[in-house]
């Protein structure tokens, strides 16, 4: 099968992208569809192995957590599938094609673990997310009227349409790490690489996140979520990858995972989390996005 | 005509004073967004030593200054790509060596005293030939273009540099760029405002144009007009108060900056009287949050328990629930 072109329907993809094999179908996935393919892959820095022997396939429509604790590897896997760091050693293709080869990089929308987006000058909150429009633009290409809609579609996407001419150094973390969702959505790429999401931002700005990863999960996204917060992503994960100590030790559906965990599929996790209290809201919920995108797929409905 | 434009020399003068305030704020917004607000400063250093080279050697030392400032360049950008801690006594060996090797070199010279120098280090607007203006004109010009081209990447990869290159921009090969332009600026305005005052011209008008500007679109075209306001009107006020140009320019930029600091205060303390922070708010208003969002004054609004919260900054401020002029609610 031939790769579905980027298109302004890719922002944060759709319910086309979850073809033949469905997501994360254990039933032989044909190789080249996986979004992300992994045999025996190892990365790191220099000569230093972080992670090694991972084999992991991940297809158009999965939502995968990816647990560990601190130092287990998480963040290094992903930067790996980014190329911020060494390929030092077994099989990674991105989109069916090895990532040394791999040049098309707007479809990886990434959004990195950041507890401010700190500017030392000013730029507002659309100044940033345009920057997501990069990779589409030629070297003396200025953004059109199609990049400002997707702009600003993105904006409306994490719910910060109000806010797109404010200075980003005075929103708050939770809106930030909105911001930066928005800034990968506006790539309009074909997979969102999360790094720590929900970590480190106040109780109602998690809700918000929480609910925007759900309109996206809804929407068809693929997604890989590092977290350890798993509370705050656990209705819109399909599978739970954990490593520790640089290794994958489990690799399954959430209802397993919370199996082996010992406690109910919609349960606590058992990671350090104090905020019991956070209810992920409904998500069944029109967003402002959705009439603006009839074209997006639900996957809940 | 005015008189000052009847001189030769001060038409020189200007031309070259408008060329260095276009294209030294245009560089300097991205050192200020790396915080390499310094560095400028640095390669004049370098440059110092270029400059002797040429004199001792009979070489141009605007081309010779140009060939050491930009190595200065790639190497400090090299040195800082390797991200060793001892990046930063580096970089402080490569300039104060620049400096003390300038001041030995130019004692070597013919007539051997340190007065060749002064023109480079303190600016001297007023000799420049016409051979010097047509290159400074070449140089400033690849300066403003190069940067006006590539500045949504400069803006991209200071703002986060591995988001950048996770979308596979060569951040390394444009952060090489950008201390070339700075490079280039250096010496372009060494003969302007001189060595030791280069990086004010670069920075100054930008850290003016942080206070007043918005968005970062608009910071660049306010610095850049204050640039060009301040190195043309130091020059003329130069001319008429009989003054050092170079210095004149920079403190025209640093009493703007004065003022906007002022100003800016000013309006903070008055806007801090004037507005009602809402109580402890766990809840965060957006375009879907349930509440009824009024528009009114080219704000948002939103209808909480009788409240009416308006978003600002990282807090809701609390509206005057009676204002209901030219408003519509939008749910």
């Amino acid at each position: 099968m031939t790769r579905t072109p980027p298109t302004p329907d890719a922002l944060a993809g759709h319910g086309g992208h979850g073809g033949p094999g469905g997501p994360g179908g254990p039933d032989g996935p044909d190789r080249s569809q996986a979004i992300v393919s992994l045999r025996s892959a190892s990365f790191g820095y220099s000569e230093h192995v972080v992670v090694s022997g991972v084999t992991l396939e991940v297809h158009a429509g999965e939502v995968v957590a990816i647990l560990g604790p601190n130092g287990s590897g998480k963040s290094t896997l992903v930067k790996g599938l980014l190329g911020l760091n060494d390929h030092l050693g077994g099989e990674v293709a991105l989109f069916g094609t090895p990532i040394d080869h791999f040049r098309d990089h707007a479809r990886l929308g990434y959004v990195p673990q950041r507890h401010t987006l700190s500017a030392s000058v000013r730029a507002t909150a659309s100044e940033i997310v345009a920057i997501g429009r990069l990779p589409h633009q030629g070297w003396l290409g200025r953004a059109n009227q199609e990049d400002r809609r997707i702009i600003a579609e993105s904006l409306g996407v994490v719910g910060l349409d109000d806010r797109a001419d404010v200075d980003v150094n005075t929103l708050s973390g939770g809106q930030q790490r909105r911001v930066l969702i928005a800034r990968a959505l506006a790539a309009q790429p074909e997979v969102l690489i999360m790094d720590e999401p929900t970590a480190g931002v106040d109780l109602a700005s998690q809700e918000v996140l929480s609910q925007v990863l759900g309109k996206l999960a809804r929407r068809g996204a693929t997604m890989l979520i590092v977290t350890h917060e798993l509370q705050a992503v656990r209705d819109v994960l399909t599978r739970i990858v954990q490593l520790n100590g640089g290794r994958v030790t489990f690799d399954g559906s959430p209802a397993r995972y919370a199996q082996l965990q010992g406690v109910p599929a919609n349960g606590h996790n058992g990671h350090h989390h104090d905020d019991d209290d956070v209810q992920v809201q409904s998500t069944s919920q029109a967003g402002p996005f959705d009439h603006l995108n009839q074209s997006a797929g639900g996957r809940g409905a | 005509m005015p008189d000052i434009l009847t001189y030769s020399f001060m038409q020189h003068a200007l031309l070259a004073a408008l060329m260095v305030g276009l294209a030294a704020p245009m560089v300097g917004v991205f050192l200020v967004q790396r915080r390499l607000s310094l560095i400028g400063d640095g390669m004049g250093h370098v440059a110092l030593a270029g400059v002797a080279v040429g004199v001792v050697t009979h070489q141009a030392p605007v081309a010779t200054a140009l060939v050491f400032a930009v190595l200065a360049a790639v190497g400090i950008e090299l040195v800082r790509a390797r991200g060793r801690t001892s990046g930063d006594v580096a970089l402080a060996v490569m300039f104060y060596g620049g400096i003390a090797l300038g001041v030995v070199v130019i004692g070597k010279s013919e007539g051997g005293s340190g007065a060749n120098l002064d023109s480079y280090l303190f600016g001297a607007i007023s000799t420049t030939t016409d051979t010097d203006l047509v290159v400074f004109a070449v140089l400033a010009v690849v300066v403003v273009g190069v940067t006006w081209a590539l500045s949504p990447r400069l803006f991209a990869v200071a703002n986060d540099e591995e988001y950048a290159r996770a979308t596979g921009m060569h951040a390394t090969a444009l952060n090489i760029t950008l201390a070339v332009l700075t490079a280039v600026t250096v010496v372009v305005a060494m003969r302007v405002v001189g060595l030791l005052l280069i990086s004010a011209l670069m920075i100054v008008p930008n850290a003016t144009a942080q206070l007043v500007a918005r968005s970062f679109r608009s910071a660049i075209r306010i610095a850049v007009v204050i640039g060009v306001l301040c190195s043309v009107g130091g020059v003329t006020a130069s001319f008429y108060a009989d003054t050092a140009p170079g210095g004149t320019i920079v403190l025209l930029a640093i009493a703007l900056f004065m003022v906007a600091a002022s100003y800016s205060g000013l309006r903070g303390r008055i806007r801090g009287r004037r507005h009602n922070e809402a109580e402890q708010h766990e809840h965060e208003h957006g375009p879907d949050c349930g509440h009824p969002a009024i528009e009114h004054d080219r704000h948002v609004d939103y209808l909480h328990d009788g409240h009416r919260h308006a978003p600002h900054e990282g807090h809701y401020d609390e509206h005057d629930p009676l204002k209901t002029h030219d408003e519509s609610v939008r749910h």
